[in-house]
């Protein structure tokens, strides 16, 4: 018979349960009959009848817990024990609502009781969860916390991303997944910070999404230890026409991995921009004809890094049966006041968008304090010393993890001043539930 | 669906309300204010009624699923139904600085409206920024027109929560807030106009006479006058006749106070013809100076009259002066040849004349951001050529109508401009594109499509741009609406 309960995920396994089967059920329980419904709706309407016999405290009991869930929904979740898997699926409750039969509290005073459930639910069943292994050039398959530094280059570890090799190949559904984000730079406090993922197929090249500034072959290329790859450019110029910094070419796997997306561009300067009369677009050459101009971001002065308007790639929404062509992507500057202009800017990333979070700090997160995020709650909050406290506020779509394929995780840090320090680490833990619309 | 709204202190940026509940419901843009208008829904949740009051005019930000900045502005009302109550607060009418304009009934002669001092709260200001109101008496005595002053200030100076009738709401929206946000632009409609008189002039009625260049004793003329705002003078007129038929002209001119005398330099100057003048009575004549003077506000000038021939006992020309001396703010003096020096005209009288001046148009733009856009970090523009326009004297006005009625003459070269706050709250002004410049489509579904073909994520960066409709001409987007839960989007709303 089917183990089938409802309650809540936040509680101990004791209390957080009724048991809807089974003996192991409040006092009363005579049957019930759970009427499933496969459905490819986001949620499903369906009935439990619950009979029950008993004295009047025993039915009574019954009733306040089911009166109880139907307050807490939608913290309401179904549970079913999967036999196969030796686990539980879960679906949260959207509404719920108790049914009587005619003739309820004669019935009820003879100490007999039937009751109809009317729940509706997330279609899709969620399981137990389980730790994912996380790998990038610091390690591979590591749980217990990847460390991803604040930008990308040659150097051992220097990685903004970690990859999650695919879980399952045959589940069709995303995983479900938590990140844990752990502060464990020693300087400044964690503040704004962005993470974005993008799956790629099995056996394909990893896309790599940052790009260094002295490689756009513009400007005097000047070396320092605080930039990235050791070096960062800079570039002067006059006058109020757009003014391209530096040219990259994106290749044609890289442009065809992104898939109709969209990527975030995050421009860092190795000194932050004085003047508030500065702009930067990113324009999009094919075939060395300009095909594309993006909307100009306004710089803020005195930042250290600046977030620009997303860019869908490749152009032109391709049927993608073979690769896209390559793109040369320009980034470009206006500064509208008069004299000589300096930019002195670092390196930029693509941050994908397949899925993405970015966090704006309330407090920040200091080193030693964590960041949950978890998409089955659809909360964040942040932890000192297994404390709970809001030290972010989310924005953004929100990251899932696709079962069957590699999906590669960017993210970028900054602090309360605006400073986007190179050498600014997080560790990052990850767990994930699979789905099933068939439990 | 996952927009984000944040709620900021407007000064150093502090988060006031991190609710990641709250969704925008309705949002619109256009090319005079850039953000227009938004429409948040919130659950109730930690914040009342009292504590949303405190944050009216901070700073609120709507973030796309991407992540982009799409919308930014200040809090300006929040209403809340619950059961059979609705409550509100808001502060389009909070006042925390108040004025009166009257029309004095204990002096019958008096004709202009007298305004009285401002009136401040100033914890008021301190929390939600200054916010000035102007009110009008038709018939008021001073006294009146103050204490009218102090009961508005005290009944305005801070946003009060109303009980309302019930509201339209779902019943899934019951006990929500809803946030109603204006674009920064709007703050500028915050402050009155002080007005700026473009004319110094003396036109009463004439009640004397003084001839000019027929004897030594008055060579030369010249009326001192104060100038209040920096401006750049351009005409000048004065009421004369000829007297028998002088062969040279009058020349006019403009000179700096040399201790409280006429400099002797021109700054710039004009001639009248005999031709143009009358024997029997005295006309108005005005003329546009050769070069347009630049004069100082806060500054004594001199407007200067001599013959440029010789002098002539039976030729010559004669001003209209006022006898009553009616201008308070100079004084007229004559030359003796005689003496070679300045001397006071007896009986004491001032020359009717008028002097227009001129600001530039985009100057003028500057001045009212400077003085009404207290949230806005300053104005930017990239619209060419401007004009000289006579300023905008209208005291009544607001900051933003003042604002619109500069930017609705476009430039110099005849474009409208377009205008809107930008993320660092700078005003920015740009000229309008032509129709020619179009890049984007609508396509049958009414989606916008881009220059790649795409689908344009962010509609709203299409206001200002021209759009071109499958099989139809160009048209312009001056504006749009977006419901961010549904995707609908109303163009040119």
């Amino acid at each position: 018979m089917t183990n089938l309960s409802i309650g809540r995920l936040d509680l101990s396994d004791e209390v957080a349960w009724l048991n809807l089967t089974g003996n192991a059920s409040l006092q009363g329980l005579i049957g019930s009959e759970y009427d499933f419904q496969p459905s490819e709706e986001e949620t499903t309407k369906e009935t439990i009848k619950i009979r029950l016999r008993g004295s009047i405290a025993q039915l009574r009991l019954w009733l306040d817990h089911l009166e109880n869930f139907q307050r807490l929904v939608p913290e309401v979740f179904l549970r079913i024990w999967k036999d196969n898997q030796e686990g539980y699926a879960y679906a949260r409750l959207r509404k719920l609502s108790l049914q009587t039969q005619s003739g309820h509290l004669a019935s009820l005073e003879k100490g007999s009781l039937e009751i109809k459930l009317n729940i509706e639910r997330d279609t899709l069943f969620f399981g137990e969860e389980f730790p994912l292994p996380l790998s990038n050039g610091s390690g591979s398959r590591i749980i217990n916390g990847i460390t991803l530094f604040n930008h990308d280059d040659e150097g051992l570890g220097h990685d903004n991303w970690f990859r999650i090799d695919e879980q399952a190949p045959g589940l069709k559904n995303p995983i479900l997944l938590r990140l844990q984000i752990e502060n464990n730079f020693s300087g400044s406090a964690l503040a704004d910070f962005y993470f974005g993922s993008l799956p790629y197929a099995v056996g394909e090249v990893q896309p790599t999404l940052s790009f260094e500034a002295e490689n756009g072959g513009l400007g005097t290329v000047i070396g320092n230890d605080r930039a990235s790859g050791g070096k960062y450019a800079q570039l002067r110029w006059s006058g109020k026409d757009w003014q391209t910094l530096g040219s990259w070419t994106l290749g044609p796997m890289l442009v065809s991995q992104i898939n109709s997306g969209t990527v975030l561009p995050i421009v860092r300067f190795f000194n932050p921009v004085a003047s508030s009369a500065l702009q930067l677009r990113f324009v999009v050459k094919q075939q060395g004809l300009l095909v594309f101009e993006g909307a100009p971001a306004q710089v803020r002065p005195g930042e250290g890094f600046e977030v620009l308007d997303p860019l869908r790639l490749p152009l032109g929404e391709l049927p993608l049966r073979n690769y896209a062509l390559q793109h040369q992507l320009l980034l470009q500057a206006k500064q509208s006041d008069s004299g000589e202009h300096v930019v002195e800017w670092d390196d930029f990333l693509l941050l994908p968008q397949s899925g993405f979070l970015g966090f704006h700090a309330l407090s920040g997160l200091t080193r030693g304090q964590k960041l949950i995020v978890d998409e089955m709650s659809g909360k964040s909050w942040s932890l000192q010393d297994s404390l709970e406290f809001k030290s972010h506020n989310k924005i953004g779509s929100g990251i899932r993890l696709q079962a069957k394929t590699p999906q590669i995780f960017y993210c970028f840090q900054s602090d309360a001043e605006g400073a986007a320090m190179i050498e600014r680490t997080v560790s990052v833990r990850a767990w994930g539930r699979k789905q099933w619309r068939l439990p | 669906m996952s927009w984000a709204v944040e709620l900021l202190d407007r000064e150093n940026g502090r988060f006031l309300n991190s609710s990641e509940r709250c969704q925008p419901v309705k949002l619109s843009w256009d090319d005079f204010f850039g953000p227009k208008e938004a429409l948040i829904v919130c659950p109730a949740e930690s914040l009342s009624m009292e504590d949303w009051k405190l944050r009216l005019g901070q700073d609120l930000r709507i973030y796309d699923p991407q992540g982009r900045l799409a919308w930014w502005g200040y809090l300006e009302a929040v209403s809340q139904s619950s059961g059979n109550l609705g409550y509100s607060v808001d502060i389009r009418k909070m006042a925390n600085r108040v004025a009166v304009r009257y029309r004095d009934s204990v002096d019958d002669e008096a004709a202009a409206f007298a305004q009285t001092a401002w009136f401040e709260d100033l914890e008021s200001q301190a929390i939600y920024g200054l916010k000035e109101a102007l009110f009008t008496l038709n018939q008021a005595s001073q006294n009146s027109a103050e204490r009218f002053a102090q009961m508005r200030l005290a009944e305005k100076a801070f946003p009060q929560i109303r009980l309302n009738p019930k509201g339209q709401t779902s019943k899934s929206e019951a006990g929500h807030f809803h946030l109603f946000c204006k674009g920064w632009m709007n703050s500028l409609s915050w402050r009155i106009w002080p007005g700026v008189n473009g004319r110094i002039e003396n036109t009463v009625m004439p009640s004397g006479f003084q001839p000019l260049g027929n004897t030594g004793n008055n060579l030369r003329l010249a009326q001192s006058f104060l100038v209040r705002d920096s401006l750049k003078f351009n005409r000048i007129s004065v009421r004369l006749r000829k007297a028998g038929e002088p062969a040279d002209k009058l020349r006019l001119s403009i000179q700096a106070d040399s201790a409280g005398k006429p400099s002797g330099l021109a700054l710039t100057s004009v001639l009248i013809s005999p031709e143009d003048l009358q024997s029997e009575s005295y006309s108005w004549q005005s003329l546009n100076f050769t070069l347009p003077v630049e004069l100082t506000g806060g500054k004594p000038y001199w407007l200067a009259a001599e013959r440029s021939g010789a002098l002539n006992a039976g030729n010559y020309y004669q001003l209209a002066v006022d006898e009553n001396l009616n201008f308070k703010e100079g004084n007229l003096l004559l030359f003796d040849q005689t003496t070679a020096g300045w001397k006071a005209r007896l009986p004491e009288a001032d020359l009717l004349f008028k002097l227009n001046g001129v600001r530039n148009q985009m100057a003028q733009m500057r001045d009212v951001v400077e003085f009404g856009g207290k949230f806005l970090r300053g104005i930017e523009a990239q619209i060419g050529e401007t004009f000289d326009l006579p300023p905008v004297s209208e005291e009544v006005w607001d900051c933003l109508r003042v604002f619109r009625f500069l930017l609705n003459y476009g430039n110099a070269d005849a474009s409208p401009l377009c205008s809107g706050s930008d993320p660092n709250r700078k005003l920015q002004v740009w000229q309008r594109k032509s129709a020619s410049m179009a890049v984007l489509r609508l396509d049958e579904q009414a989606r916008l499509i881009n220059q790649a073909g795409q689908a344009v994520d962010a509609p709203w960066q299409a206001v200002g741009e021209w759009i071109v409709p499958d099989a139809a001409r160009p048209l312009y987007l001056r504006g749009l609406s977006l419901e961010p839960s549904t995707g609908k989007i109303l163009f040119n709303p």
